[in-house]
């Protein structure tokens, strides 16, 4: 039914080409129907709109009398509705701002750019890496999807139904623990046996519809909290964490008869609600003493409209809490928290639907494990009208809640206990309230995972916009960040320390540029706390006697001389410091500059409110090179400080260290290094566990004179020993460092940072983290979750 | 009620950089044009010129020589060594200024008559106030027509502004509070935002600090194919870019100044404290104690921070004091 691509190809170049022509015609109603004209062949020739399905969709088509098609090119489109179930117009359209053009389509669009996602559930990347056929089809992706991917799919399903006989399809999990084995028990129920029955249930349509969550991509992953929880640090160390907790003593069994109520906030979707409560209404009718609590969010609706909702034999166990105001989802949950009667509390949102045996399953799991507190079940995704979509398969359990995002979800099940001693839905998490809320009682207790379908999640038409998935995003990086910092046992950060007033630069020069040492004293002076300067001249009589001539008069510059110039670059420096130490004047920071650097004029001030601010011991910032004359060219953003593992990823003159936090340490350069004594001295400073805070603030410049500051290093047999004899330093640092407080450190760097490192940037993490890997191999036992049955 | 700060002291540093690579008469007649239209102010309180001369071969110090106004006692001579960029001069006059309102000006722009009279009125009447731009007369070198640019006064005038137009204030027209200037770190020496520093700098200002703009054309501005927005006008364009682009990421800006008023309510400060607080936990993320009322607000001013309750100790920020009846909570960053 093709046409030969290539044959087609040049057809539609011409088209297009005629239609430029067109477009350009001055005859505004020509150049319309021209090309309404032909995007209509277009579309029609791409097999890519279903009229059946279009009209039935949209019944106002047949009253509009105008052919499906047409009705799409000339109206539809416009007002976002769908050619097919698997082109979301709106979604399509917010995503490709060009297709959105006025007067253009965005159907028409996506033929010509079919490497995009036509659907949020449809990943064209995932879907040729399914089917690669269908790359060599000519066809769009989608359209191979409509035409093969359906049938090729169904054959997945086959294998699919005879996983779920086996019982397996959904684990069960309890806490790290897989349960494998039947329950046993009085009645012989065993895990699986309301699946296998809902299983039946299906009808073949809906199962279809199963898409296997491996035909789900995982779409690229920022440089996040859970991308670095996951890929960086013991990934399985967490998951032993969260596999070790044990059910809280205090638990006990559960009191006195199994009770259950279900919590529903209301917002928006009335159209749905009288199908919800039919669905608790089914539930009630099969467990003792149901009771629902419905919190109203939302004030355009009244409670005499809700209660219409309510079936006539649910009215009596269901009540309405209304205060006529907006307060947000998890206000409303907690409200519906702190009102239900009963022991268990099931969270059933105003659109979903809860199965009629979900209390019965839900008990027989209690009984088992009559100490656990949270339980989640596997869930049915649903469309707009009620239509199966898939059934999602749960693959992970709830030792992997870090890594793989909000698992414990739909239809959870809490205890009222676990809620009054955890505490409620935390609102600084809005959006993700439950996840956090599950991650703060899996870090204590095991969570349980049933396998049975208890609950149907609708999906709406209309998609998240930008901004709130972004928000969202932001809101789970947060939530992973804290918890993965918390099973590390970092401590607390502190906040405001002690605070540091002057600061004191120590200048090392050899005299032989004494114009620019002067620009670089000067810089120190112009500073709203201007920086005392301890200059040391290494080098000769004549030397230091050029040096004193030329600072002769100037304020605040103290001159030392390092005489021995067998001794190599770290030799001034550590003059310095010994100065510094044992002088009685109380220096709040030190840093330090080579004669052919200057600090910008916000460095002192800058550096004092991060260091006061952030109670860090270190503070690095950006700075910038300069060849002389020309203009400054960024050099170094900040890094995470275990990339300094592998690489002198901080200029010398670009942070400010705590004089105390110095003195402490006991650092020193070493002064035997021809190169690299700056970055050795910086890894001492990681080792010592000194704690780096990064500014994302230029302060600082190195002028490129040619003569040591240029990168290509002018003598490679001196570079490469300096390697050497850093190297067992690094690894040192490296093991002083360990896995956990790698992972912390990049944790704690601040996520609007982490997500503007380059390509380059993430390399150096990752190769930091292979070298601690290196150094400190993991125990052998370490980070398996353990496979045994209940 | 919220604290009413005094205005600052009406005393004005103006901060005018300048770099010649030839002290041309047109030049030179151009720079004691700018400089006198400050001297000429008949400003009453203190007042200073800080003439930045970025490293010019000839320092101007000596072209000028002769000049009447070169030897005011109100001009204050500073010389940059080596040319190294308008964002040091501008940085290296912030820093050295002694009064706690800056003024800028370029060397070939003219204030007008009254310019500062009716700044200062503003600061005067609006002790919230740290910034103040005016519009201004684009004066063409060449035989196109001058044009009159004039922008929207107050804050959420100057926000939409920045959203849908781009820089907001003439930056020949500013006065501004010095400490809310140091506060920010000055104007940014990324090199990624050379050429536009002071509109990145605005971006971050007016997110947190009250602005006002009077929409009245108080000074002149010189557009010469030299200037800097001739020369580098595809970088400042892709700077610009990105400077707005960060700001638009913000979301809905109109909602910030009600949020500002509201974290000041809750932190019993000033506006202007109010900011610094917010600035500080956005710029270093740090944990601090705050009224549990301050959470909000603070939210909606950081929506590009996550901003937590969360319990252990932390402090009060120095602008805060414990408030009397009301609950504290620890705030984190994550």
């Amino acid at each position: 039914m093709h046409t030969h691509p290539t044959l087609f190809r040049v057809l539609d170049e011409k088209l297009s080409a005629f239609a430029a022509r067109v477009w350009r015609e001055p005859n505004r109603e020509l150049r319309r129907r021209v090309r309404h004209a032909w995007y209509e062949w277009r579309i029609r020739r791409s097999g890519l709109f279903d009229a059946q399905w279009y009209v039935r969709t949209f019944p106002e088509v047949l009253a509009s009398g105008l052919d499906p098609l047409r009705h799409f090119v000339r109206r539809g489109a416009a007002e976002g509705l769908d050619p097919n179930p698997w082109f979301d117009t709106s979604w399509y359209s917010e995503r490709n701002r060009r297709a959105a053009t006025r007067g253009r389509n965005p159907l028409v669009h996506y033929l010509r750019h079919a490497d995009r996602d036509p659907h949020p559930e449809f990943s064209t990347r995932a879907y040729l890496e399914s089917f690669p056929g269908a790359a060599r089809s000519g066809a769009t992706p989608l359209r191979h999807f409509l035409a093969h991917g359906a049938r090729e799919l169904e054959e997945k399903l086959a294998e699919a139904r005879r996983v779920i006989a086996t019982g397996v399809m959904n684990a069960a999990w309890y806490g790290g623990t897989r349960l494998e084995r039947p329950l046993g028990g009085e009645r012989g129920a065993g895990v699986g046996e309301f699946l296998a029955m809902q299983v039946d249930r299906a009808d073949t349509r809906e199962l279809e519809r199963f898409v296997d969550s491996r035909t789900t991509p995982a779409r690229p992953r920022e440089l996040d909290a859970r991308f670095l929880a996951r890929t960086l640090a013991p990934a399985a160390d967490f998951e032993a964490r969260l596999a070790s907790t044990r059910p809280a003593e205090r638990a006990g069994s559960h009191p006195g008869a199994l009770t259950f109520t279900v919590v529903t906030p209301f917002y928006s979707h009335f159209q749905h609600l009288a199908e919800c409560a039919r669905s608790v209404a089914e539930l009630a009718a099969r467990s003792a003493a149901l009771e629902w609590v419905v919190v109203n969010d939302d004030p355009s609706f009244d409670e005499a409209t809700l209660w219409g909702a309510v079936p006539e034999a649910l009215r009596k166990s269901t009540r309405v809490l209304f205060d006529g105001r907006r307060r947000g989802i998890v206000a409303r949950l907690n409200e519906g928290v702190l009102a239900a009667r009963n022991e268990w509390i099931l969270f059933v949102d105003c659109d979903d639907l809860v199965a009629p045996e979900a209390t019965e399953v839900l008990g027989r799991y209690i009984e088992r494990f009559p100490r656990c507190r949270y339980l989640s079940s596997a869930v049915v995704d649903i469309g707009e009208e009620g239509q199966v979509l898939r059934y999602r398969r749960r693959t992970t359990g709830p030792a992997q809640l870090l890594g793989e995002g909000m698992t414990a979800g739909h239809l959870k099940a809490i205890r009222r206990d676990a809620l009054e001693e955890y505490g409620l839905f935390d609102p600084s998490f809005d959006g993700c309230q439950d996840y956090e809320l599950a991650l703060r009682i899996a870090t204590s207790e095991p969570l349980l995972y049933v396998p049975e379908y208890l609950y149907s999640y609708r999906w709406h038409r209309r998609s998240q916009s930008v901004a709130q998935a972004a928000r969202q995003a932001r809101t789970d990086d947060a939530i992973v960040r804290r918890y993965a910092l918390r099973l590390l046992a970092r401590p607390e950060r502190r906040g405001e320390a002690a605070p540091v007033e002057r600061g004191v630069a120590v200048v090392r020069t050899q005299g032989l540029r004494n114009e620019l040492l002067l620009e670089a004293l000067r810089s120190l002076r112009i500073q709203t706390d201007p920086i005392a300067a301890v200059l040391v001249v290494h080098g000769g009589p004549d030397a230091l006697r050029t040096v004193r001539e030329v600072t002769a008069g100037l304020e605040g510059v103290e001159v030392l001389h390092a005489p021995e110039t067998d001794r190599l670059r770290g030799h001034p420096l550590n003059v310095a410091l010994a100065h510094i130490h044992a002088s009685p004047a109380p220096w709040g920071f030190v840093c330090f500059l080579d004669d052919d650097d200057v600090l910008y004029p916000t460095f002192a001030s800058a550096m004092i409110a991060a260091l006061r601010s952030t109670g860090a011991d270190l503070v690095h910032a950006a700075s910038n090179k300069r060849v002389l004359g020309g203009p400054a060219q960024s050099a170094y953003v900040p890094l995470p400080a275990p990339t300094l593992l592998v690489q002198n990823s901080i200029p010398i003159n670009a942070y400010a260290v705590r004089a105390e936090a110095l003195r402490t340490a006991r650092l020193e350069f070493d002064e035997e290094l021809d190169y690299m004594e700056d970055w050795d001295f910086l890894v001492r400073a990681l080792g010592s566990g000194m704690r780096f805070h990064p500014l994302d603030d230029v302060l600082s410049e190195f002028r490129l004179t040619g003569d040591g500051n240029t990168p290509t290093k002018t003598h490679p047999h001196l570079w490469a020993a300096a390697l050497r004899r850093i190297r067992p330093r690094v690894d040192h640092a490296a093991e002083a460092l360990g896995r956990d407080r790698l992972l912390a450190e990049l944790l704690e760097f601040p996520a609007h940072l982490l997500e503007r490192l380059d390509e380059d940037a993430r390399r150096l993490v990752f190769a930091a983290r292979a070298l601690v890997d290196e150094r400190c191999p993991a125990a052998a036992d370490r980070g398996r979750p353990r496979e045994i049955a209940s | 009620m919220t604290p009413r700060p005094a205005s600052p002291e009406p005393d004005v540093s103006v901060v005018l950089p300048v770099f010649l690579r030839e002290p041309t008469p047109r030049a030179l007649r151009e720079l004691s044009r700018a400089v006198e239209s400050v001297l000429d102010q008949g400003h009453p309180g203190a007042l200073e010129v800080l003439v930045v001369d970025d490293g010019s071969r000839t320092p101007v110090s000596e072209a000028v020589a002769g000049a009447a106004w070169a030897v005011d006692p109100r001009i204050r001579w500073i010389r940059v060594p080596r040319n190294a960029g308008l964002v040091n001069a501008l940085n290296t006059g912030l820093v050295l200024a002694r009064y706690p309102l800056i003024a800028r000006i370029d060397a070939d722009d003219a204030w007008r008559p009254g310019k500062l009279a009716k700044q200062l009125a503003l600061f005067a009447a609006d002790p919230d106030l740290t910034i103040v731009g005016t519009g201004m007369r684009l004066v063409h070198a060449g035989q196109a027509e001058d044009v009159d640019l004039v922008r929207p006064g107050g804050w959420q005038g100057i926000l939409r502004f920045f959203a849908t137009e781009g820089c907001p204030f003439p930056h020949g027209s500013v006065l501004a509070r010095r400490e809310v200037y140091l506060l920010l770190g000055g104007y940014p020496h990324a090199a990624h935002l050379s050429h536009c520093e002071d509109f990145a700098l605005w971006g971050t200002w007016v997110r947190f600090f009250k602005p006002a703009m009077i929409e009245e054309v108080l000074f002149d501005y010189t557009v010469a194919e030299s200037s800097v927005s001739g020369l580098f006008s595809a970088q400042q364009k892709k700077a610009s870019g990105h400077v707005q682009q960060t700001f638009l990421d913000l979301g809905d800006a109109s909602r910030l100044p009600a949020a500002a008023e509201a974290l000041a309510r809750a932190l019993g400060t000033s506006l202007v404290d109010a900011g610094r607080v917010a600035f500080r936990i956005w710029k270093y993320g740090a944990p601090a104690r705050l009224p549990e009322a301050a959470l909000e607000p603070l939210r909606t001013l950081l929506p590009d921070r996550r901003i937590v309750a969360a319990s252990g100790p932390a402090l009060l920020p120095p602008e805060v004091r414990e408030p009397a009846g009301s609950r504290c909570v620890r705030i984190d960053v994550v």
